[in-house]
C-alpha cells in the first residue's frame, strides 16, 4: 500500500509501557507516529516470548516484533534529569501517552499529568495499571493472571471438579491495551467538546470484569452463582462434544440465546442416528428441560454416536450449511492453516528478524479508504534516539 | 461538568444485535453518541430473551440485554415492510455511523449495503461486523463468541492436558476483543472524516479480530512450528498458578516473577527448595484473602480468585472505585450494571439511561428521519413502524 491514505497520520503517540504495546500498535497500523520510550535495558516486551527458534536475545522476540513493527524507539533513562527534560520536550508535541505506572511514581519524576499538561493542555494521558490509580488495591502488584483472577474471569474458567484456571495468551493484557486505545481515541476526538486533553485511569481488573458476561447479574437478579462447569454443557445442545479428531462446540437452542435446535435434530435424523426422532418431542424446546442432567446425558449420547465417525472440520461445514452454530475447537496449527482465513489473506508479514520474514495475524478490520497496514519491522533498541535528540535540540518538530 | 461528552453530536443507526455489536455501540453511547437501535418486534434481538431474566421471557426483562444497551434509543421497524428501506435511508441522511453485525446477505436483502447508504450520505461510516467477514468460504457462517474463540484457537488454550478444552467459560470475544476493535475502527474513521470530509466502509471478521488480539500462539506456530498447549510455561516467571486456600472453594492466583519477587517468596515461606509445594501448603492454611494480602505485602503479584459476590461486595476495591452502577428500569426495577473500566479527569462516566424498551423512541422518528409527523404516521399505518 504505497502512499495509501492513513486515517491517523496526524496523531503522535508516546508509549511508556512495558507490555501494553498492543494499544499503540492499533494507532501505528492506521498511520499514527508512535514512539516507544524505552529504558536503557529495553522494555519488557523485548524479553517476552514466543521467540524465533532458540534465540533469546533482545531482537529475537516474535511477540515484540508483532507489537512494535512500524514504531520508533528512543532510549530515555528516567533516573537521569537530562533525559527527563528530553521527555518533557517530546510531550509538547504529543497527542496521546499510554502509560503503565501510578501517578505517584510519575510525579516523583516530574512527569505527573498535572505537571505535563501545563506544557501541553491538549495532551491525553492514558494510564493502565493492575487495579487503577485509586482504591485500596491501587498499589498492588499485578499481571495477566492476577487480572483474570481479581476481575472474576478465572472463577468462570475450568472444570467443576478442579480449581479455577486462566486461559493462556495474555487475554487480560491485550484487552486492557485495546481498551486503552479506544478510551484514548475517545478523549482525543473529544478535545474540542470537552475543552482539551484529559487524564484517563484504566484498571485491568475492571477491564476483565467487563468480560464476566452476566455473572454479577445472575447473582443479583436470580441469586444464582455462575461458576466453572468444565466439559459439562450448559444445556443439551450448548456445549463441547467429542468427535473423531477432537472436539466441536455446538450452540443450538430454539428459545433464549441460540438458534437451530430443530436443525440439529433434523441433521441427526437424516443421518440415520438412532433415537434422533425422540429429540423432536415438545419438551426438548424448553431450556429448563434441556438443562436437566439426565436430558443433557441423553443428548450427549445421541450426538456422540453421530460425531464419533466424523471430523470436526466436516461437522463444522456440514452443520453450518444447515445454519447451525457449530465450530471446531482448533489449535494454533489448525487456526493458522484454516482455509477461510487463508482465502481471505488474513495472515500477513508482521515484521522481520535479521532477514527472516515473520508471518502472523493481519488486519483486525478493513477500512475501505484508509487501509490498515503493519509496519515493516520493529525498531532496534534506541534506533531513533539520536535523530529525536537532534531534532529537539535544533528546535524542529519531531519528524 | 458543563461541557459536552466527547462524542456528542455523533448519531449511530444501530442494526447490531446479540453480543459484540451492541457492546461496540454501547461504548459510543456511553461517551455521548446518540445510538438508535433498529429493532424488530417480529424477530427481536435474542438477547432480549436471554438469561438472567427477572420475569418469564418477556422482552424487557433480560439482565444480559440491559447491561449491553445503556444510553441507547430503540426504534421498532418491520424491515420486510415496503417503505422500511426508505425510512432507514432517511435516517441515514442525518447519521454519522451505521452499524450491523449480520451475515453479509442480510444487509443485501434489506438493500442497505454500504453503496446504498453512501449514495444518500457520503459522510457515513458504515460498520459491518459479521462473524466471518464479507468474503471467503465461511462468510455466511453463524456463531457466538465461544464459536469464534473455538475457531481462533483461543478456546483450546483453556483447560488441562488430557481433558476436553473448556475455553474461558464465557463468550470472551464478544465482550472485549471484538467490540474494542470495532469501536477503535469507527473512532479512527471519524477522526479521518474530520480531515477529509469523507466517510468509509469498515468490514470486520470477528474471527480475524479475535486472532489479532490473541497472536502469540499463532506467531510461535508460524515461525517455529510449535503448537501451543494449555499448560505452556511462561518466560520471566519462577512460579505461576492458582492455589487452593483454607475456605470453601477458595483460591488464590500467584504469579511470581524471577528476581526480587521470587526471592521475597522464598523468604516469606522460609524455604529454598520445593517452593511450589511449600507455597501450596502455606496457602492451604490461609483464606485466599489473607494469602493475597501477605503476598502483596512482599511485592508479589497475587489475588484471590474473585467470585461474583467478591466482585460486587460493598467494601470491595471495585466499589471503592465506583465501578458498579445501578439504574432504574421501568420493568426490571433498580438493577446492577457493569460500569466503564476507565475514569476520566473531565468526562463523567455515570450512565444517563437504562436500556430502551423495544420501540421506546418511535416518537422521535420525525426528527431522526427528517420527516413530518404525518409522514411517520402514514408509515405506521402501513405497518413499517410497529
Amino acid at each position: 500500500m504505497i502512499n495509501a491514505v492513513k486515517a491517523l497520520a496526524n496523531i503522535r503517540v508516546l508509549d511508556l509501557t512495558q507490555s501494553l504495546g498492543y494499544a499503540s500498535k492499533l494507532f501505528a497500523d492506521l498511520g499514527a507516529d508512535v514512539t516507544l520510550v524505552e529504558p536503557p535495558a529495553g522494555i519488557a516486551a523485548r524479553r517476552q516470548g514466543p521467540f524465533l527458534g532458540e534465540r533469546r536475545d533482545e531482537n529475537a522476540s516474535l511477540h515484540f516484533q508483532y507489537l512494535s513493527a512500524g514504531k520508533r524507539s528512543v532510549v530515555i533513562d528516567l533516573t537521569n534529569g537530562r533525559d527527563r527534560a528530553l521527555l518533557r520536550e517530546m510531550l509538547r508535541n504529543t497527542d496521546i501517552v499510554i502509560d503503565d505506572r501510578l501517578q505517584a511514581h510519575r510525579i516523583a519524576e516530574g512527569l505527573g499529568y498535572n505537571q505535563v499538561s501545563e506544557l501541553n493542555p491538549n495532551l491525553v494521558w492514558c494510564s493502565v495499571t493492575p487495579f487503577g490509580q485509586s482504591g485500596p488495591r491501587a498499589a498492588d502488584a499485578g499481571d495477566d493472571m492476577v487480572a483474570m483472577a481479581s476481575g472474576g474471569m478465572a472463577w468462570l474458567t475450568g472444570y467443576a471438579d478442579r480449581g479455577p484456571l486462566v486461559v493462556e495468551g495474555d487475554l487480560a493484557i491485550y484487552s486492557a491495551a485495546q481498551y486503552a486505545a479506544v478510551m484514548s481515541m475517545i478523549a482525543y476526538l473529544g478535545r474540542e467538546a470537552t475543552g482539551g486533553g484529559q487524564f484517563i485511569d484504566i484498571s485491568m481488573q475492571e477491564v476483565v470484569a467487563l468480560g464476566t458476561e452476566t455473572a454479577p447479574q445472575f447473582l443479583t437478579l436470580k441469586g444464582i452463582e455462575r461458576r466453572r462447569i468444565g466439559e459439562d454443557e450448559r444445556q443439551a445442545g450448548i456445549g463441547i462434544y467429542p468427535c473423531r479428531d477432537g472436539y466441536v462446540l455446538l450452540y443450538a437452542a430454539d428459545s433464549g440465546l441460540g438458534t437451530g435446535w430443530s436443525d440439529v435434530v433434523a441433521w441427526l435424523r437424516e443421518s440415520g442416528v438412532p433415537d434422533a426422532d425422540s429429540l423432536s418431542a415438545p419438551e426438548w424446546f424448553d431450556n429448563a428441560f434441556k438443562a436437566k442432567p439426565e436430558n443433557k446425558r441423553k443428548f450427549r449420547a445421541i450426538f456422540a454416536a453421530f460425531a464419533a465417525t466424523r471430523g470436526k472440520q466436516d461437522l463444522f461445514e456440514q452443520g453450518q450449511a444447515r445454519h447451525i452454530a457449530i465450530a471446531p475447537i482448533n489449535d494454533s496449527r489448525e487456526a493458522f492453516n484454516d482455509a477461510h482465513l487463508n482465502a481471505c489473506g488474513f495472515f500477513t508479514r508482521i515484521g522481520e528478524i535479521d532477514g527472516t520474514e515473520l508471518k502472523g495475524p493481519g488486519a483486525p478490520y478493513h477500512l475501505s479508504e484508509t487501509p490498515w497496514a503493519a509496519g515493516s519491522r520493529a525498531p532496534r533498541l534506541g534506533e531513533q534516539t539520536e535523530a529525536i535528540r537532534k531534532s529537539l535540540v535544533s528546535g524542529e518538530a519531531v519528524a | 461538568m458543563s461541557r459536552s461528552l466527547p462524542l456528542a453530536g455523533i448519531r449511530v443507526i444501530d442494526f447490531t444485535w446479540v453480543g459484540a455489536g451492541p457492546f461496540t455501540t454501547k461504548i459510543l453511547a456511553d461517551f455521548g453518541a446518540e445510538v438508535v437501535k433498529i429493532e424488530s418486534r417480529t424477530r427481536p434481538d435474542q438477547l432480549r430473551r436471554a438469561e438472567p431474566l427477572v420475569g418469564k421471557r418477556g422482552l424487557e426483562e433480560s439482565g444480559y440485554f440491559a447491561v449491553r444497551n445503556t444510553n441507547k434509543k430503540s426504534i421498532s421497524i418491520d424491515m420486510k415492510a415496503p417503505g422500511a428501506r426508505d425510512l432507514i435511508l432517511d435516517m441515514a441522511r442525518n447519521a454519522d455511523v451505521m452499524a450491523n453485525s449480520f451475515s453479509p446477505k442480510a444487509m443485501k436483502k434489506f438493500g442497505l449495503e454500504y453503496a446504498d447508504v453512501a449514495a444518500v450520505n457520503p459522510r457515513i461510516v458504515f460498520l459491518s461486523m459479521p462473524m466471518a467477514g464479507a468474503t471467503g468460504p465461511y462468510r455466511d457462517y453463524i456463531g457466538y463468541g465461544m464459536s469464534i474463540a473455538a475457531i481462533a484457537g483461543m478456546f483450546g488454550l483453556g483447560g488441562a492436558p488430557g481433558r476436553a478444552p473448556v475455553g474461558t467459560g464465557t463468550n470472551f470475544p464478544d465482550h472485549l476483543p471484538n467490540p474494542l476493535h470495532a469501536a477503535f475502527a469507527v473512532l479512527s474513521a471519524l477522526a479521518w472524516r474530520r480531515q477529509s470530509g469523507k466517510g468509509q466502509e469498515i468490514a470486520i471478521s470477528q474471527i480475524e479480530s479475535t486472532m489479532a488480539a490473541f497472536p502469540d500462539a499463532v506467531l510461535d506456530y508460524a515461525a517455529n512450528g510449535h503448537v501451543a498447549s494449555p499448560d505452556g510455561a511462561k518466560e520471566g516467571y519462577a512460579l505461576r498458578g492458582v492455589f487452593r486456600c483454607a475456605g470453601d472453594d477458595d483460591w488464590c492466583a500467584v504469579a511470581v516473577r524471577t528476581g526480587a519477587p521470587f526471592d521475597a517468596l522464598r523468604k516469606l515461606l522460609g524455604v529454598t527448595s520445593d517452593i511450589e509445594a511449600a507455597l501450596a501448603a502455606w496457602a492451604r492454611t490461609r483464606t485466599a484473602e489473607t494469602a493475597e494480602r501477605a503476598l502483596q505485602a512482599q511485592g508479589i503479584a497475587a489475588s484471590l480468585v474473585a467470585r461474583p459476590a467478591d466482585l460486587i461486595r460493598d467494601d470491595g476495591h471495585l466499589n471503592a472505585r465506583g465501578f458498579w452502577q445501578h439504574l432504574e428500569h421501568p420493568v426490571m426495577g433498580r438493577t446492577l450494571y457493569h460500569g466503564i473500566a476507565a475514569k476520566f479527569s473531565r468526562t463523567p462516566t455515570g450512565y444517563r439511561s437504562c436500556a430502551p424498551l423495544l420501540g421506546q423512541h418511535n416518537d422521535e422518528l420525525p426528527e431522526l428521519a427528517g420527516l413530518s409527523a404525518e409522514q411517520i404516521e402514514a408509515m405506521a399505518a402501513q405497518g413499517v413502524i410497529k
